[in-house]
C-alpha cells in the first residue's frame, strides 16, 4: 500500500462521512482528500501538478468521483481530467448512486476506469470499498508520477 | 399521333376525296354534256354550211329562171332578136352580177345557140368546160325540159373542178310553152367561191374529191343517199380543234364533194375551263375552310386542351394543389377545366386536413417527447436522489449498533433491524420502479428473438441463484417471436422468476413454458403448480406494488408483472392470468406476429 493520498469528491456529508467510516474500517490509511464540488477538485487537482501548493506535487493514487455535484458535475470534471496532459492517466473511479445507462455510458466513454455503484446496504458498501481499496491501492500499479511522456 | 396532326389529316383526306370524286363526276357528266354540244353545234354549222350552199344554188337557179323565162330570150333563142345579144350576152356584166362562169344558151334541137365560159379573176371570156359540154348533150335532162316548170339545179362534179350548175325552159315572159330550148348558168365551186361561203357561214371551209385520201372512209363509205339528203360527219381533231365533213351529192346522185370544215372547239375548252375553274375554286374553297376549320378547331379546342394537359402536368409536377388551370368560355372544355379546379380544391382541402393532422401528430410527438424527457429527469433524481438518504439511514444505523454495542438493550437492536430492513425494502422498491420507468421510455426494437433458448437460459440462472431446489422445467422447442429482445427478456426473467418464486414451497415444483392457439392466434403461457391465488384479484395483480401475498410469505415488491404487462403492451400485445389457490397459477401473453406500438 503506497502513501498516495486518495481524492474523495462528494457533496453529501453523509456519504462522505460513510466512506470514510468505509475506508477506516477496511484499513485504508491514506490520507483522503476531500472535496465538495467538482469546481474545487479541478483547483486543487491543477493547482497540485502546476504550482505544488501542497508542497508535493504528487498526484493522488485515486480519485473517488461522485458524478452528480454542484457547480461542475462529475462527468465535467472526468472530461477536464482527461483532457489535462498530468492527469490524463490518472486512475478515477466513479461511485455514485445512479445505475442509469446513459451514466455509465458517459462515464467510459469520457475515460474513468471503473464504475462502482453506492449500495444502499452497508454490509455491501463496507465490502464494496475494501475491493476498490485492495484493488486500487495495492494491486494496481497506477501511473508513475514523474516522467510523463509529453 | 396528335391530335392536331390527326385532325389536319382528317381533313386533307376528305377534302382530297372530295376533289377527286367530283374531277372524275365532271369529266363523266359535264365534259361529256359539253362534247355533245360541241358537236350538236358543229353538225349544226355543217347544216348551215350545206345551207347556204343550197341557198346559193337556189338563188343561180332563179337567176336563169328570170333569164329563160323572159321573151326576149324566147325570141333570140330562135334566131329572131340579135338585140337581145347586143345588150345582154355581148358585155360581161352579168358574169360578174352573178358570178357565174359558165352561160350556155341551147336550143332543144342540141345546138349550142350561145356559149362561154368566164373567167371571174382576170375578166377573160374562154371556153364552155369540156366536161360540161359533155354534160350538155342532146337529150340529157339538162337540154330537155320536160315541162315549163322542168328547170334543175345542183352540182355536177365534172373533171375542170366541181360547179353549181341551174337549167331553166326557155319560155315566153308569161311562161308559156312550146318550150324552145334551155338556160344553164354554171358557177364553179373554186376556192374563191368556198371562201365566199367562209366568210357567209363564219366557218374555215375547205372542199375535197370524195374520193380523196383526206376523206374519212365512213364518209366514202356511205350508200348512195336519197337525193340531195346531206350526210354530215363530225368529229374531234385533236383537243383543240374538231371537223366537220359534209358529203354533198352530185346532180345525178353520182359521186359528189366533200366540205371540211375546221372548227375550234370552243364549247369544249369552254367546258374544260369551267371545270377546271370549277375544281381549283373548290380546291381554293376548300384549302381555305380547312384552314378555317383547322384555325377555329385551334382556337376553341386543340390549344385550350393543349394548355389543359399542359396546366395538369405542371401542377403534378410541382404537387401544388393549390395552383389550378385557366378557365375561359362556358363550353365543355371549360366545363372540364372547372372539374379540373374542383378536384384540385378538394385535394388541397384534403392536404390542408392532411396536413393539419401531421401538425397535430408533430404536437403530440413533442409532448411526449417533452413528457419523456420530464419521466427520464425524475427518474435520473430518484436514482441518484432518494437512495442517498436510504444509504444514510442504513449506514448511520449500523455504526450506531457498531460503535454504540452495549449501550442498547435487545429492543433496541431489534429496532435498528426493523429500520435497516426497511431501508432495503424500500432500495429495492425503488430499483423496480425505476425498473419500470426503463420499459416505459426504452425504444423498441424489434427483431426476431428465440423464445425457447431465452427461457432456457433464464432457467438456467435461476437454478443457479438456489442450486439446491429441484425444479422440473418443460420449455417448448421452437417458439419464437418478434419483439425487443430485452424487452422480452426483462418479461421472461419476471414470469419465469415469479413461478421459481411462488413454487418455493413445492417439493416437486414444475414450470412449464409453452404456447398455444387461442382464435387463430399464438398464445404463449407460463405455468406453474405453486401458490396460486385467487383468480378474483388476477386484475390487481398488474399495477404497480400490488400484491396478493405478504412479503414474509414470498418476498416482493409488486412490480414485476406491471413491468410485464407495459412491455407486453408496447409490443401490442397482452397479458392476463389464471390460477387457483394451492394449484398453481398460468400466465398467458400474446405478442403480434407483426406491427405492436408504433
Amino acid at each position: 500500500m503506497n502513501g498516495k493520498a486518495i481524492l474523495l469528491v462528494e457533496d453529501d456529508a453523509d456519504d462522505e462521512a460513510l466512506t470514510l467510516r468505509a475506508l477506516r474500517k477496511n484499513n485504508v490509511l491514506n490520507e483522503v482528500v476531500v472535496k465538495r464540488d467538482g469546481a474545487q477538485a479541478i483547483e486543487y487537482l491543477l493547482a497540485l501538478h502546476g504550482e505544488g501548493i501542497k508542497g508535493t506535487g504528487v498526484l493522488p493514487a485515486l480519485v473517488l468521483l461522485d458524478l452528480k455535484l454542484p457547480k461542475v458535475d462529475g462527468l465535467e470534471v472526468l472530461r477536464r481530467l482527461r483532457a489535462g496532459a498530468e492527469t490524463r492517466m490518472l486512475p478515477v473511479v466513479v461511485l455514485t448512486s445512479s445505475t442509469e445507462e446513459q451514466d455509465i455510458l458517459k462515464s467510459y466513454n469520457l475515460g474513468a476506469n471503473s464504475y462502482v455503484r453506492k449500495p444502499v446496504d452497508f454490509d455491501q458498501f463496507l465490502e464494496a470499498v475494501r475491493q476498490l481499496g485492495l484493488y486500487w491501492l495495492v494491486l494496481n500499479v497506477g501511473p508513475p508520477s514523474r516522467g510523463v511522456p509529453r | 399521333m396528335s391530335l392536331r396532326t390527326r385532325t389536319l389529316l382528317i381533313l386533307a383526306v376528305v377534302f382530297l376525296g372530295l376533289l377527286v370524286g367530283l374531277g372524275i363526276a365532271s369529266k363523266f357528266t359535264v365534259l361529256r354534256g359539253f362534247a355533245r354540244l360541241e358537236e350538236e353545234q358543229a353538225d349544226e354549222n355543217m347544216r348551215h354550211v350545206v345551207g347556204a350552199l343550197n341557198d346559193d344554188i337556189v338563188d343561180l337557179k332563179g337567176v336563169a329562171r328570170d333569164w329563160a323565162g323572159w321573151d326576149d330570150a324566147y325570141a333570140y333563142i330562135d334566131g329572131q332578136d340579135d338585140a337581145f345579144f347586143q345588150s345582154n350576152l355581148s358585155g360581161d356584166t352579168s358574169f360578174y352580177n352573178y358570178r357565174i362562169n359558165v352561160m350556155l344558151f341551147i336550143h332543144s334541137s342540141g345546138s349550142i345557140v350561145f356559149g362561154t365560159g368566164f373567167d371571174l379573176e382576170d375578166g377573160q371570156r374562154t371556153l364552155v368546160p369540156e366536161g360540161l359540154l359533155r354534160q350538155v348533150q342532146p337529150g340529157s335532162p339538162l337540154v330537155s325540159p320536160e315541162h315549163t316548170e322542168g328547170g334543175m339545179a345542183g352540182l355536177l362534179d365534172l373533171p375542170e373542178g366541181p360547179m353549181l350548175v341551174a337549167s331553166e325552159p326557155i319560155v315566153t315572159s308569161m311562161r308559156q310553152g312550146p318550150i324552145r330550148g334551155a338556160v344553164i348558168f354554171g358557177r364553179f365551186l373554186d376556192t374563191k367561191e368556198i371562201q365566199r361561203l367562209s366568210r357567209t357561214t363564219l366557218l374555215s371551209l375547205t372542199s375535197l374529191p370524195l374520193q380523196d385520201p383526206r376523206t374519212p372512209s365512213e364518209l366514202r363509205a356511205v350508200p348512195s343517199p336519197s337525193a340531195n339528203r346531206p350526210y354530215i360527219l363530225v368529229r374531234p381533231s385533236g383537243s383543240a380543234s374538231m371537223e366537220g365533213y359534209a358529203l354533198l351529192r352530185g346532180l345525178y346522185g353520182q359521186s359528189g364533194l366533200v366540205l371540211k370544215a375546221e372548227m375550234p372547239r370552243t364549247i369544249y375548252a369552254q367546258g374544260r375551263s369551267t371545270t377546271l375553274a370549277f375544281l381549283a375554286s373548290l380546291a381554293a374553297i376548300g384549302v381555305t375552310s380547312s384552314m378555317v376549320v383547322t384555325l377555329l378547331l385551334e382556337r376553341m379546342v386543340l390549344r385550350r386542351v393543349c394548355d389543359l394537359s399542359a396546366g395538369v402536368r405542371d401542377i403534378g409536377a410541382q404537387g401544388d394543389a393549390s395552383a389550378r388551370v385557366s378557365v375561359l368560355g362556358r363550353d365543355e372544355i371549360a366545363a372540364l377545366g372547372q372539374s379540373i379546379n374542383q378536384m384540385l380544391e378538394r385535394l388541397q382541402r384534403l392536404q390542408r386536413e392532411q396536413q393539419r393532422g401531421s401538425e397535430e401528430l408533430a404536437q403530440k410527438a413533442a409532448a411526449l417527447e417533452t413528457a419523456n424527457k420530464e419521466l427520464e429527469a425524475f427518474s435520473y433524481s430518484v436514482s441518484h436522489d432518494l437512495r442517498a438518504p436510504l444509504r444514510s439511514i442504513d449506514g448511520f444505523s449500523q455504526a450506531l449498533g457498531e460503535d454504540y454495542e452495549g449501550k442498547l438493550d435487545t429492543q433496541g437492536d431489534d429496532y435498528l433491524q426493523r429500520i435497516r430492513a426497511a431501508t432495503q425494502r424500500m432500495s429495492h422498491m425503488i430499483d423496480d420502479i425505476l425498473g419500470l420507468s426503463r420499459v416505459t421510455r426504452q425504444e423498441v426494437r424489434r427483431e426476431r428473438v428465440d423464445l425457447s433458448e431465452m427461457a432456457r437460459s433464464v432457467a438456467a440462472e435461476l437454478q443457479q441463484t438456489q442450486p439446491q431446489r429441484t425444479v422440473d422445467f418443460a420449455i417448448a422447442d421452437g417458439m419464437a417471436a418478434t419483439g425487443d429482445k430485452g424487452l422480452l427478456q426483462v418479461a421472461l426473467e419476471n414470469l419465469l422468476g415469479n413461478a421459481w418464486k411462488f413454487t418455493s414451497q413445492r417439493p416437486s415444483a414444475l414450470i412449464e413454458f409453452g404456447s398455444t392457439l387461442q382464435d387463430g392466434r399464438q398464445v404463449f403461457f407460463v405455468k406453474d403448480n405453486g401458490a396460486g391465488f385467487n383468480t378474483a384479484y388476477a386484475g390487481k395483480l398488474f399495477s404497480p406494488f400490488q400484491r396478493l401475498h405478504s412479503p414474509g410469505e414470498f418476498p416482493g415488491t409488486g412490480v414485476g408483472l406491471a413491468t410485464v404487462q407495459r412491455i407486453m403492451h408496447r409490443h401490442g400485445g397482452r397479458v392476463w392470468a389464471e390460477a387457483e389457490e394451492e394449484k398453481g397459477a398460468t400466465f398467458y401473453f400474446t405478442l403480434p406476429a407483426t406491427g405492436g406500438e408504433a
